[in-house]
């Protein structure tokens, strides 16, 4: 957990109207797997709560955003439409909790690159610029 | 007289709550497929070996468990690494393919061992350690399904005996203390 609270700290923050996005990552994908995950913290500065979803990632075919549970004794991951932020309060996408999921990647990507996630806000449309991470193996 | 009767039923009685509250005997002997060959626990197995149930297209608890065993193994000493390892066992047996798993496992650590095979070897492995899965349908996901499974690392002796599981695995720390604690 200090490896990737480590790996939060080192990304930037993004500033909109509604929510102030940080520690915005997402992990390489990784050979083998068709699939990886996103996290961010998303934090609700206004006196309203805010919905959100996930519209698209750059350089990747499908996303959507999910939500890990204990279920019978399992982990256990279902979709979700979207999530919702409650006013003047933080919502933390991180391992083993709410995280965005990425399918099939178009491309390769290279640890530090930085590619658009577009977020539907509000009903608005809103570009957050997410950074490229390797998993923490060390 | 009296009192030695008493101790000898106090004795059998407590004998029997103790066989009564042990934890279940598990033992895994399982055979899996490594990249196309037939890879055998009782032909590989280490002093301590660390099993971990997933699936190569769970993003989530997946990767993140097996990087803190990862985290784990540069952690502890040359002696234990060489004692110890990790075993990656795919229950995605529609999805998962030998070569997927297996290279999937070795970018956590290059000694992970990712395996996988039938549906029955896979279930009695699985089962054999006290894990579990369930496949779950989703047809509003794009993958149309996703996998429940034992968020748990498992713990084998040489001889394939569980004995000990870190349920969750949420930092390097938790992970390198059971592998010291139980080399």
């Amino acid at each position: 957990m200090r490896s990737f609270l480590l790996m939060l700290s080192l990304c930037g923050h993004q500033a909109w109207a509604d929510l102030k996005f940080s520690d915005a990552i997402i992990y390489i994908p990784l050979k083998g797997s068709s699939v990886t995950a996103g996290y961010a913290v998303i934090e609700n500065e206004t006196k309203e709560a805010v919905t959100l979803t996930l519209q698209s990632v750059a350089g990747f075919k499908a996303v959507e955003v999910h939500q890990t549970l204990e279920k019978d004794g399992r982990a256990a991951m279902q979709k979700v439409e979207n999530f919702v932020v409650a006013p003047k309060s933080r919502l933390v996408l991180k391992p083993g909790g709410n995280h965005m999921m990425l399918f099939d990647p178009l491309r390769e990507f290279k640890p530090a690159e930085e590619i658009n996630a577009i977020f539907i806000v509000n009903e608005k449309s809103q570009t957050v610029k997410m950074k490229i991470v390797a998993r923490p193996t060390q | 007289m009296i009192p030695f009767t008493l101790a000898l039923a106090l004795l059998i009685v407590g004998a029997f709550l103790w066989y009564g509250s042990r934890a279940p005997h598990l033992e895994a002997h399982f055979s899996l497929n490594h990249r196309g060959e037939n890879w055998s626990f009782d032909e590989n197995a280490k002093k301590l070996n660390l099993v971990y149930v997933g699936y190569v297209k769970c993003p989530d608890v997946c990767p993140m468990s097996l990087s803190y065993a990862a985290q784990a193994f540069h952690k502890i000493s040359k002696d234990q690494l060489k004692n110890t390892q990790l075993i990656f066992i795919s229950v995605d047996t529609a999805h998962d393919t030998p070569a997927s798993v297996a290279d999937y496992a070795v970018q956590f650590y290059p000694s992970f061992v990712g395996l996988t095979g039938s549906q029955i070897k896979v279930d009695e492995a699985v089962r054999s350690m006290g894990a579990s899965y369930m496949v779950e349908k989703d047809p509003k996901s794009y993958l149309g399904y996703s996998i429940a499974h034992s968020d748990r690392i498992f713990f084998l002796d040489k001889k394939g005996i569980v004995i000990d599981s870190l349920a969750n695995p949420r930092s390097e720390e938790s992970v390198t203390k059971k592998i010291k604690d139980l080399l």
